[in-house]
């Protein structure tokens, strides 16, 4: 019982340790990401809105 | 294309307007917000492209660059500035995919970094699994030693006391 414990653990732990060497920093903030990806959503949205505005819509 | 100049002008309630002095009345109307017919239906063909998301505008804007160019002049300035910016939505396109990627890699990142404590959890549990057996299978063993060592004390004890037994059969036939 044990040894089929212990290959499960080992398999587990080397599963873990795979994933692990895959985990990287990713370049950046999330926060300035956010901000761009924002900035442009609110672009749009102003646009969409004068236009509304301009229309009586 | 300058069409407030050359086409009956609408204000904001979208009215038509008459005037012998379009060109004259057309500034100062547009400063009040009036449109020209034209300009309305570009807006209206602008509003309808608006409606896509912010990323298809961002990878390809050349439509809302042509009805800008379309309209140039003929709006106010504050929502000509504001179309301009989304006509021109397409020059963030560098910054915008790079950001949306960033933020993908970040997600799938956090996902990996979620089941890979997952992952290492279940060996974990495993591992204390295994040295609970390996305790209470040494703590056996011991229990097992001991009363082995009891049995045979026990048997030695018999043995002395069948022993006894028989001399005193014995001496008394």
């Amino acid at each position: 019982m044990i040894k089929g414990l212990q290959q499960e653990r080992d398999a587990q732990a080397h599963k873990a340790l795979l994933m692990k060497k895959k985990l990287k920093p990713v370049e950046g903030s999330a926060n300035e990401d956010t901000k761009e990806i924002e900035e442009a959503n609110q672009i749009h949205l102003r646009a969409i809105s004068a236009i509304q505005t301009l229309l009586n819509l | 294309m300058f069409f407030r100049n050359k086409t009956p002008l609408i204000s904001c309630s979208l009215s038509p307007l008459t005037s012998d002095d379009e060109g004259e009345e057309a500034s100062s109307l547009l400063a009040l917000g009036a449109i020209s017919v034209e300009v309305q239906s570009e807006l209206e063909d602008l509003l309808s492209l608006l409606q896509q998301n912010t990323a298809e505008l961002v990878d390809n804007s050349d439509l809302a660059k042509v009805i800008f160019k379309a309209i140039h002049g003929g709006v106010p300035t504050d929502v000509e500035e504001a179309l301009f910016q989304a006509a021109h939505l397409e020059s963030r396109q560098l910054q915008y995919q790079k950001a949306t990627q960033l933020l993908a890699d970040r997600a799938a990142q956090a996902q990996l970094k979620e089941e890979m404590l997952q992952v290492k959890s279940i060996a974990d549990e495993k591992h204390k699994s295994i040295g609970n057996l390996q305790v209470s299978g040494a703590e056996l063993k011991q229990k097992i030693t001991d009363l082995s060592t009891k049995r045979e004390a026990l048997l030695a004890e018999l043995k002395q006391v069948e022993e006894a037994l028989t001399q005193a059969k014995q001496e008394e036939s």
